[in-house]
């Protein structure tokens, strides 16, 4: 069962997918690399606010959500290994339940969302909520994204395409690893 | 064991410690709590780059991207420890 995706990983010297899916990939590590760097300099220039903040935040949700992430991110590595051997219906099912997982990403964020704004901390609260919202908001809206991609590929299940949507995936897996602790755990 | 399966087993251990660190209160040197937050980030990144995304046999491409993301992580490092000066 491990020869799949160990084997093939190591007589690869390119990059797995799509080029252009690695474009794409860097240029997201870049935008919320400076998304974050941004936050620090806010931080930096009032640090009252941004510790009060981040006080306000539940780091058990944050934590929950990045355990969901990631346990989303090896169902699709194993449909992507599914794929590979040319097992189209495995291939499909773990990518339904990549993208099933990443849903309850969505259910457990737009809950703090919904929280937080009946407590009257909204977008335009202070800088820290100006940030948390744009910032989590324009990831969440990229695992809206990455589910709709991992269920058309799942539809779609060419081992070109199931390598160019986890690869997409696991994007926002990293994406996630870097937002979280700044948002969630700082005090 | 897939290197993915393992590479989410430390992920998951990770991301319990630093919860339960946290809980313990772990965050009271604001310092030391943001570089074992960085080293913790860099771990789990790497792990994501190299069993997730399979850069793990990439050669070159694998170094020029770790090194990218673990420059921006230690850049943002760097300036959230500013605010504790």
């Amino acid at each position: 069962m491990s020869v799949g995706h160990s084997s093939h990983a190591a007589a690869r010297q390119g990059l797995p997918g799509n080029p252009l899916i690695w474009v794409l990939i860097l240029s997201e590590i870049a935008a919320f690399s400076a998304a974050l760097a941004g936050f620090a300099v806010a931080r930096l220039l009032d640090p009252a606010t941004f510790a009060k903040g981040a006080a306000a935040l539940n780091p058990l949700a944050g934590s929950a959500n990045t355990a969901i992430l990631l346990t989303s991110g090896l169902f699709a590595a194993w449909a992507l290994d599914a794929a590979r051997r040319g097992e189209t219906s495995a291939t499909r099912r773990l990518l339904v339940a990549a993208a099933s997982i990443g849903a309850v990403f969505v259910v457990v964020k737009v809950a703090e969302y919904v929280g937080k704004a009946a407590i009257g901390l909204t977008i335009d609260t202070d800088a820290f909520f100006t940030l948390y919202y744009l910032v989590t908001g324009f990831h969440l809206a990229h695992v809206a994204f990455g589910i709709a991609i991992l269920s058309l590929v799942a539809a779609f299940p060419e081992k070109e395409n199931v390598e160019t949507g986890v690869a997409f995936w696991h994007m926002i897996d990293l994406v996630w690893v870097m937002v979280f602790p700044v948002f969630y755990l700082l005090r | 064991m897939r290197a993915s399966t393992k590479a989410w087993i430390v992920t998951i251990a990770l991301t319990a410690l630093t919860a339960a660190a946290l809980s313990a209160g772990m965050n009271a040197a604001p310092l030391g709590w943001l570089a074992f937050l960085a080293a913790v980030t860099l771990v789990k990144g790497r792990l994501i780059l190299l069993d997730f995304l399979e850069l793990r046999a990439t050669g070159r491409w694998r170094r020029g991207i770790v090194t990218g993301f673990s420059a921006a992580i230690l850049t943002i490092a760097g300036l959230l420890a500013l605010a504790s000066f």
